[in-house]
């Protein structure tokens, strides 16, 4: 039988090969079984080698065990032990034994993801449309017929079941679970459960949705719901294929790059997709489209590219180009640095080019920005672990593109692609939202790739190709600059791919577009224009008025629109009430065409900011305003002073909430001590009790930030009824929230 | 993440504050002058850092002398023209 | 206290049984200098395995030197196994060798115990070896938070080593005031 469709799911089949899972292009969904054996290998002494040959023959699970060689990336070709399973499902337990008994040995393939395997064998993905050739349900050849780099690819049509608590569980225990699916829309009862479970069952058996999609499904529904049916022993069909449990990964806190990262807990589906709107990638912005596309690109099954951990996606990505290449994964990154010297070790350890800006407010500033700087690097100048290199030469590379090249080079074309198409695109055309969802999930791995490169773990990474591409990028950057000046702009500020400069006549279209050119030229690298502004402040730090600070400024478009890095406004943790009251002013001040007539909108300003201290003086502003944001730096028992996160997590514990390192905590500042009262506490926080001095302290400061930039502090003081500065102590520990 | 050494930033402070003793040991005045000194070395840190000198410091000497001859350089243009409007 | 000539001493490499130094994280750069002072002298192999090879402090111990500095070569490990590797590429030349902050690659939670230690055991011939040819010194800071491992690895580092010099240790920081 012929089936044409999009490839759902895929795992591992528990007797045999793999399970699929395809929507048909008829409406069918068909659950399939497809032969398909693994392989790892193992290099090293022969002696070795051979005792573990001996030793893979007497495991229970049926191996098929050869000698051949294969490329390791360093190394080139070397011979190695491979050893085949018919059953991916006993990889696994198979390796770890393996590997225990004989842990000198390098391995290589050991731990890939089934979905990159077949994808790499096959060249089906998920959501790839596909034709497979079927006898009875067992999968007798696939076709892939279309790619991952596709930039309209059809989507499947997919029935929904939306499932939701009537509270955020993070506050306070939800009393009822609110089912959306086709036209209806209603609301249960938690309690008694028996009937949402039985509701359930009814939905899942006569509406079969493809995806249920929760909100806090993750940490709260789905453990709820699967406790509830273990405690009723009401079998529920929550997994299309009978014979699975829901899959869970279990909380955990991990270090990664410099931080402590907190992943919550995880429930997937078999033949169905759960996915969490709160833990869904790019979800607040995109909706589905951004999960779907990393799935796409990524090669990994929707459920786990929807959660993507930083680094994953691109490690996905390399694992399949390396597949598909021929090149061994090795289980365990081992290649160390080569020597250098500490003059060496001076010149290549440092980061993206940053320079000083200007403080001040500028007028006229052209913004031009490198297009993916670190990607097209990497992929111009064919910056990879196995590549030889030495000295920078600014000029493509001839050589045969190594495998991190390979692998980001498509997609860095499509996110271009997508960024071409939607600057001519008019805005009423429905496909905008769709491209700008995908280029933000290329964005989003693009962002990664460079620092996976050099990432400790990374099976492709390389210290070495790392700092290559910081020195290109300080070279493209400084030449970027020596274009400028030659064409008699000043240099403003320079920040790891970015320029800003300006010229004492305004700049015209021609202008721009021979700086763009000869900057290009000069580099070799992609530079597009960010854009033209009335005028930008750069902002000095807030410790001291002349010390400048990168990449904080705000500016106003020649269009209106406004662009903000680096205060209160685009910090997470700030209280929205500062951001807010940042933004509102910018809005106003953007209304000025320039910077003379900034004057004119003074009063309005003015009016803006009485009207936001007197609602706080007043205890007007609402009580989400007012909460601020700390992620706990470490487990509570760790602190010697706590933070004020840290109180307000203690505070959380007394009511039985624990809070995890990692995890971001909310809270609002009160008087007195403990001097936090944390947001997610069974009861509102006292309004009397409100520190509002600190609050307007705090305002005041990031009201500073912004008028004292833009408005030179000699003008007269009639123009406001606030002194240019307060000065209230402000503790130390907020001083870091804020 | 693969960065040994300090920043620039950090360079910048461990040696402003290798002089601690020094400033500390000054009148106030001298030392908001010093500090106004440090200052203009934190305006050319990123070239400082891309200079990859061994000694840090020399660079951001030169920083400072950088600024004090700009300082002086537009002194002496103002001082010329003045000169020129006398009678 | 160690005062720097202290520490020429203890730095003082020779072919001969490998050396075992045990400090606190707080005298790093007294170490850093110690490692300049040597290069003063001849070449210097450096095995960073903690991120501390601060190459400005080692330039402002020797002034800037840049034919001092050229003869230090540094080689950074950022997990364990590419600790062992780079033991392992290292040949047996007369260039002393400074192993610098070993334990910390070793501490990496995310790996189970037996096998960092198992890879720490595959360390040792790499010591002796080079220690007979060329000179070799180990540096360990044993990490704050005291470990099962702590214990375990440094029994092992010192069971093995020629010569052990351990410095004093400030005293341990009071437990956390627990809440509840």
């Amino acid at each position: 039988m012929k089936i044409s469709g999009w490839l759902f799911d895929i795992y591992p089949n528990k007797v045999n090969g793999l399970t699929l899972w395809l929507i048909g292009d008829d409406g069918q969904r068909y659950c399939l079984q497809h032969e398909f054996a693994v392989r790892f290998y193992a290099a090293g002494p022969s002696a070795q080698l051979r005792a573990l040959w001996k030793f893979l023959e007497g495991r229970e699970e049926p191996v098929k065990l050869s000698r051949t060689e294969r490329r390791d990336i360093y190394m080139g070709k070397i011979t190695v032990l491979a050893c085949e399973v018919a059953n991916p499902a006993a990889m696994r337990d198979l390796f770890q034994q393996a590997s225990q008994a004989f842990p000198d040995l390098t391995y290589y393939d050991a731990d890939i993801h089934l979905a990159l395997r077949y994808a790499a064998v096959t060249g089906v993905f998920p959501l790839a449309r596909c034709e497979v050739e079927t006898l009875g349900n067992r999968v007798q050849s696939i076709q892939p017929i279309d790619t991952r780099w596709e930039l309209d690819p059809i989507a499947p049509p997919m029935r929904t079941l939306s499932l939701e608590p009537d509270d955020d569980p993070s506050c306070r225990t939800p009393k009822g679970i609110i089912f959306q699916y086709e036209r209806y829309s209603y609301r249960l009862d938690l309690e008694p459960a028996r009937p949402v479970l039985v509701n359930l069952r009814a939905i899942l058996e006569r509406f079969d949705p493809d995806l249920i999609l929760t909100n806090h499904g993750d940490t709260w529904l789905i453990p709820w719901l699967a406790s509830k049916i273990k405690e009723l022993g009401i079998p529920i069909p929550v997994n299309r294929d009978p014979g699975y449990e829901i899959l869970t990964h279990k909380e955990h806190t991990y270090f990664s790059y410099g931080r402590i990262v907190y992943r919550g807990q995880q429930s997937q589906f078999f033949g169905r997709w759960h996915l969490d709107k709160q833990n869904t990638m790019l979800w607040s912005d995109y909706g589905l489209d951004g999960a779907l596309e990393m799935a796409r690109v990524t090669c990994l099954p929707v459920q786990e590219a929807a959660r993507l951990s930083p680094g994953s996606g691109i490690s996905a990505m390399q694992f399949v180009t390396a597949m598909q290449t021929g090149i061994l994964i090795p289980w365990r990154k081992a290649q160390a640095e080569k020597p250098k010297t500490a003059l060496e070790l001076i010149r290549a350890d440092m980061g993206g080019m940053v320079y000083q800006p200007t403080i001040g407010l500028h007028e006229n500033v052209i913004g031009i920005d490198f297009v993916s700087m670190y990607p097209g690097i990497m992929v111009h100048f064919n910056i990879s672990p196995e590549v030889q290199r030495s000295g920078i030469a600014l000029e493509p590379s001839t050589d045969e593109p190594g495998i991190v090249p390979q692998t980001l080079e498509p997609l860095l074309k499509k996110r271009i692609a997508y960024k071409s198409a939607l600057f001519d695109m008019p805005k009423w055309d429905d496909r905008r939202e769709k491209y700008k969802a995908r280029s933000s999930a290329e964005k989003w791995l693009l962002v990664t790739c460079f620092g996976y490169l050099g990432y400790k773990n990374a099976r492709f990474g390389r210290i070495e190709s790392h700092e290559a591409v910081t020195a290109y990028g300080r070279e493209a950057l400084l030449r970027a600059k020596e274009a400028a000046e030659k064409l008699g702009y000043e240099i403003l500020h320079m920040y790891v791919d970015g320029i800003w400069v300006k010229k004492a006549a305004k700049p015209d279209a021609d202008d721009i577009r021979k700086l763009l050119e000869d900057v290009a030229d000069r580099t070799g690298l992609p530079i597009a224009l960010d854009g033209m502004y009335r005028w930008v402040a750069f902002l000095p730090s807030q410790v001291s008025a002349k010390v400048p600070v990168a990449n904080r400024y705000f500016g106003v478009f020649q269009d209106g629109s406004t662009k903000v890095r680096g205060i209160e406004a685009r910090r997470r943790d700030t209280a929205p009430l500062l951001s807010k009251t940042q933004m509102g002013i910018l809005e106003i001040l953007a209304e000025a065409s320039d910077v003379g007539a900034i004057r004119k909108v003074m009063p309005e300003v003015d009016r803006f900011i009485d009207s936001k201290v007197r609602a706080l003086r007043d205890g007007r502003v609402p009580l989400e305003d007012l909460v601020m944001r700390q992620r706990l730096s470490r487990e509570l028992e760790a602190y010697r002073t706590p933070s004020p996160a840290a109180r307000a997590a203690q505070q959380l514990a007394g009511v039985g909430k624990t809070m995890r390192a990692g995890q971001s905590i909310r809270f609002i500042i009160t008087r007195g001590k403990p001097g936090v009262h944390a947001w997610d506490l069974p009861t509102e926080v006292d309004r009397k009790s409100i520190d509002v001095q600190r609050y307007q302290a705090l305002l005041y400061r990031a009201i500073g930030t912004v008028l004292d930039a833009v408005v030179p502090l000699e003008k007269p003081p009639d123009l406001f009824d606030l002194p240019a500065r307060i000065e209230i102590p402000i503790k130390n520990d907020l001083m870091a929230v804020c | 993440m693969g960065r040994t050494l300090p920043t620039s930033t950090d360079l910048f402070l461990q040696e402003q504050e290798s002089f601690g003793r020094f400033r500390r040991a000054l009148r106030r005045s001298d030392q908001l002058a010093l500090d106004d000194l440090f200052d203009s070395a934190r305006l050319h840190l990123a070239a400082t850092q891309y200079a990859s000198h061994a000694l840090p410091f020399e660079v951001m000497l030169l920083s400072m002398l950088l600024e004090e001859h700009k300082l002086v350089m537009r002194l002496r243009e103002q001082f010329d023209i003045f000169s020129r409007r006398l009678p | 206290m160690f005062y720097a000539g202290g520490m020429d001493m203890l730095l003082d490499l020779r072919p001969g049984k490998w050396g075992l130094l045990v400090l606190p994280r707080s005298m790093r750069s007294q170490v850093l200098n110690g490692l300049g002072r040597i290069a003063e002298h001849g070449p210097l192999l450096v095995l960073d395995g903690g991120n501390s090879f601060n190459a400005y402090t080692v330039s402002r111990a020797v002034r800037g030197r840049p034919e001092v500095l050229e003869r230090i070569r540094v080689s950074r490990a950022f997990t364990c196994y590419q600790m062992v590797s780079l033991l392992e590429e290292v040949p047996a030349t007369t260039t002393p060798t400074v192993c610098l902050d070993f334990f910390s690659t070793f501490f990496d939670e995310s790996l189970p115990a037996r096998e960092r230690q198992r890879l720490l055991e595959s360390c040792l011939p790499h010591f002796s070896r080079l220690g007979k040819t060329a000179g070799l010194m180990v540096v360990v800071s044993p990490p704050k938070m005291i470990l099962p491992e702590t214990t375990a690895f440094l029994d092992i580092l010192q069971n093995a080593a020629g010569n052990i010099w351990a410095a004093e240790f400030p005293t341990p920081t009071p437990e956390p005031l627990r809440l509840f």
